[in-house]
């Protein structure tokens, strides 16, 4: 069930792309994706290509894939590692959401993140308190590991 | 944290005092252990038996020596009127030829039968014209008369019919040179059926191996039996024999009882509460049957039972006996006649038997029910199951493994211990079938939360501390909702004002404390079930009605609840086939092995309504299986009492698309796989006569409601083989999204929620 599900996540990925954001299977696993983000325009990541790794559970729609940045990246909710605090990646997720609509999200999350539920809290205090400073270094990084 | 009550409930244990548990926990241990301390009086019972042995063996050894001690004991010597009295009975005994029939050298065993009261006082013995009559006459002619009526005591001799007679045999000892003689040991039950009353005797006697004759005498259970006479009942040419394997008896016994008190090893006696029955003293003139074996393959077999070396020996020949049982003092005769035995090794080997079969019964139980469980483990699942069903179940097994422990401690002997295997399973089944009983209690106590949350607004409204108890603790222990709630309903006159009149000096009384407790409490609530359910079930396992009307109660009760529960909520049971049936003959190979097979190692009666309780069991196992299939779960109500219905995941749905020339009709993708879900051809053809049919049986189904069960199963089979499992291939949640069947059970087996829209959903 997961195959298959994942082969029309595919196809639907071909056929309506979503905008800034793509992704597909690395090699022949076809459980093992790679996705790239555009750095949204309005944000401090603008102009950045961001990548990702996707790693589908076996038991796919009913578990949430694990979803993380191979690219470095300042953000109060990726960490060094590219780890994403992300609820519709843990504990909400729901199997009718896709890869698209995560990717989707992840964008919308460069674009306002959360500070109240942070992963880096050094970063979320930065964001709260010093928005200019937090801009400065995110923009710095994009053009350091993202370009 | 949306549920106030709630919050507060999760505050209220820790405010709770743990020492009031831990005193009640102890005085139940108190009571169940029940040590009343009198150890020093048991003691002193030994020192006094001591005493009376020796003074017994001293006199004794005297009397046999020749030489007169103080007490001028001498052993009486042989009513001679038994002899012809036994001879009329044809209890005899003779030597036999050893190469075509023998006796049993080993009669230890038990013996059940019937035997016939006569009433040989002279006043009846008139009365009577048996051939005996004259006999019987001289016998008791020298009968004290006076002292019959205050003998007899209070037990019904006439109306007892049946007598069980259980031996111990001694192997002969060594230092006696024949190796003919045995002493033996054992009880006598009288049974009166119509009160079901048993009178117990103790005997003490001797068996002669080569005639076959047993003679023995017997006291009322509590009153000892005088060894020291036995040489008076047996036939002169066996005196002397039998008077020289008392003395070192009583000399053994002598050395065991000093041995006890040194050792410290002190039993007490269960002393009889009540007054004894009797204290009719008997004897006893018994003699086996001979069987047509030679005597050389009947000690073969013997050997063979008591050390096995698994040779082929002969197929046993039954062990009959035959007896009289007779009180001069108070004028009674018991005859039984070729009473049948089954050797105490047989009976052990039986049992073995029983014990292993039993075990597998058990293993194959416990095999199904985890089936079961990793079967039902969604919470979808849980829901549609009955929790009485799993409890009830589970109260059989504890009785089980009560019982079988307590028969594997009672019966002596190490076969019986075999029965620790089935009682080890049925406990472990007994704790699985309980776990999951509270599982299924867990899931299932939301649904009637609001309908008992609801009469209990007012109670916050009283100041006191104790109010808000009421409703978080009724939630908190679903385990005894059916209990909590009429147990909180009238309440407010009792323990409100007595909290409200003492807060200063919180001295109440104990009975209110304690009742305060239970009340709000639910761990005191559990420990005092736990009890009263221990209570009940020694109670249960010591009497035989009891336990027998146990078993009809809850054997009649075992899957009635999730057929109620099925039927009521519209669902099948989910029980799958091989849980129902397999528990089902498993079960009833137990019950049915003691109620209906006539020589079960529990020598229960057989009862024939135990085939219309098995006969039940089975309907109600099938009417499960039928619910679950397209039949429906109500199928057996007319419609008009089918209960509320319930959400529907499978209506009809209108047909996706009329164009013929759309080669995949679907009603969409199922958010889940993101398939398309199919519709059944046969459903999208009629579509609309269907639902002109359910409106047919609507308007008839009123007129022709008497139709009853046979028109439920027509309209079920009508409309379920079509299209109702067809429908089943989709469910539409409430919320109006719709899925694979299959697909939405995995995800509600995960979480309960809608995967659209995130609402929760109700059980599929």
């Amino acid at each position: 069930m997961a195959l298959k599900r994942i082969n029309k996540e595919l196809i639907d990925l071909g056929r309506d792309p979503p905008s800034s954001c793509s992704a597909g299977p690395t090699g022949d696993n076809m459980f093992q994706w790679q996705a790239t983000i555009m750095g949204p325009g309005e944000s401090p990541y603008a102009g950045g290509v961001f990548f990702l790794s996707i790693s589908f559970p076996v038991d796919y729609p009913f578990k949430p894939p694990k979803v993380s940045f191979t690219t470095k990246i300042y953000h109060p909710n990726i960490n060094a590692n590219g780890s994403i605090c992300l609820d519709i990646l843990r504990d909400q997720w729901s199997p009718a959401l896709t890869i698209s609509k995560v990717l989707l999200s992840i964008c919308s999350m460069l674009t306002d993140p959360n500070p109240d539920d942070p992963l880096v809290p050094d970063i979320a205090h930065l964001y709260k308190t010093d928005r200019t400073r937090y801009e400065a270094t995110a923009r710095e990084w994009t053009r350091k590991y993202a370009m | 944290m949306d549920n106030p009550p709630e919050a507060e409930g999760g505050a209220n244990p820790q405010r709770r005092n743990p020492i009031p548990h831990f005193l009640f926990i102890t005085f139940m241990l108190f009571l169940l252990t029940n040590h009343n301390g009198d150890e020093f009086l048991a003691r002193h019972q030994y020192q006094d038996a001591l005493r009376t042995l020796t003074y017994q063996l001293s006199n004794y050894t005297a009397w046999m020596n020749g030489t007169q001690s103080d007490s001028n004991f001498t052993v009486p010597h042989r009513d001679p009127t038994v002899a012809p009295l036994l001879q009329s009975f044809a209890i005899g005994g003779g030597l036999l030829d050893p190469t075509t029939s023998s006796y049993y050298s080993n009669t230890t065993g038990t013996f059940h039968g019937d035997a016939k009261f006569y009433n040989v006082t002279p006043p009846f013995l008139n009365n009577t014209a048996h051939e005996w009559s004259p006999l019987a006459e001289k016998y008791m002619a020298h009968s004290n008369m006076s002292l019959v009526l205050q003998k007899t005591g209070s037990w019904n001799w006439s109306a007892s019919d049946k007598v069980a007679l259980s031996i111990v045999e001694k192997q002969p000892s060594l230092t006696n040179a024949s190796g003919n003689v045995a002493l033996i040991h054992g009880k006598i039950e009288l049974t009166d059926e119509s009160i079901s009353e048993e009178l117990r005797l103790e005997f003490e006697g001797i068996h002669f191996i080569s005639n076959g004759t047993i003679y023995a005498l017997a006291e009322p259970i509590g009153q000892h039996v005088d060894l020291r006479f036995l040489p008076s009942i047996v036939p002169e040419a066996f005196r002397n024999e039998t008077a020289r394997i008392v003395e070192p008896e009583l000399a053994s016994r002598i050395t065991k009882l000093r041995n006890l008190i040194d050792a410290g090893v002190i039993e007490q006696e269960s002393t009889l509460d009540e007054a004894p029955q009797t204290t009719c003293p008997f004897s006893l003139y018994m003699v086996l049957n001979s069987v047509e074996v030679p005597e050389n393959l009947l000690r073969e077999f013997e050997d063979e039972i008591q050390q096995p070396a698994g040779i082929w020996t002969i197929k046993p020949p039954p062990m009959t006996i035959s007896g009289l049982l007779m009180s001069k003092d108070c004028g009674i005769l018991y005859e039984f006649h070729k009473t049948e035995g089954v050797s105490l090794r047989s009976l052990f080997r039986k049992l073995t038997t029983y014990a292993g079969t039993t075990a597998l019964a058990y293993l194959l139980m416990l095999l199904l029910l985890s089936r079961q469980m990793q079967r039902s483990r969604t919470p979808s699942g849980i829901t549609r199951l009955s929790f009485w069903t799993f409890l009830v179940q589970a109260t059989v097994d504890a009785l089980s493994f009560a019982g079988h422990t307590v028969f594997a401690l009672v019966a002596d002997g190490k076969p019986s211990l075999s029965l620790i295997a089935p009682a080890f399973l049925a406990c472990v089944l007994f704790a699985n079938e309980t776990q999951f009983a509270m599982l299924i209690q867990q899931f299932q106590a939301p649904e009637d939360a609001p309908a008992r949350v609801s009469p209990h607004p007012p109670a916050p409204v009283a100041p006191t501390d104790s109010a808000p108890d009421g409703p978080p603790t009724a939630d908190a222990t679903p385990t005894t909702t059916t209990t909590s709630a009429p147990a909180t309903q009238p309440t407010p006159g009792l323990p409100t004002p007595a909290v409200q009149t003492t807060p200063p000096p919180p001295q109440p009384s104990f009975l209110a404390f304690f009742l305060q407790h239970l009340r709000t409490d639910p761990q005191m609530r559990l420990w005092l079930l736990l009890f009263v359910f221990l209570t009940l079930m020694v109670h249960t396992i010591l009497s035989a009605t009891l336990s027998i009307f146990f078993v009809a109660v809850t054997y009649s009760f075992f899957w009635l609840p999730q057929i109620v529960r099925s039927a009521r909520r519209g669902r099948g049971s989910g029980l799958s086939n091989e849980y129902l049936v397999g528990t089902t003959l498993c079960r009833l190979y137990i019950a049915l092995y003691f109620l209906l097979c006539p020589k079960n190692v529990l020598d229960i009666e057989p009862r024939p309504w135990s085939i219309a309780l098995a006969a039940f069991v089975c309907f109600q196992m099938v009417v499960v299986i039928l619910q679950e299939t397209s039949f429906g779960p109500a199928f057996f109500l007319p419609r008009r009492y089918a209960a509320i219905k319930p959400y529907d995941y499978h209506p009809v749905m209108p047909a996706p698309d009329d164009d013929p020339e759309s080669a995949d009709p679907s009603l969409g993708d199922c958010a889940i796989c993101m398939d398309a879900i199919h519709v059944d051809p046969s459903l999208r053809r009629r579509p609309t006569s269907l639902d002109d049919k359910s409106d047919w049986e609507k308007t008839s189904g009123k007129r022709k409601s008497r139709a009853g069960t046979a028109g439920g199963i027509l309209n079920a089979v009508q409309k379920g083989v079509g299209s109702a499992t067809a429908r089943k291939n989709y469910s539409l949640a409430p919320c109006h999204h719709l899925f694979h069947t299959e697909c939405l059970e995995k995800w509600l087996a995960i979480k309960n929620i809608c995967p659209q829209c995130r609402r929760p959903l109700p059980p599929l």
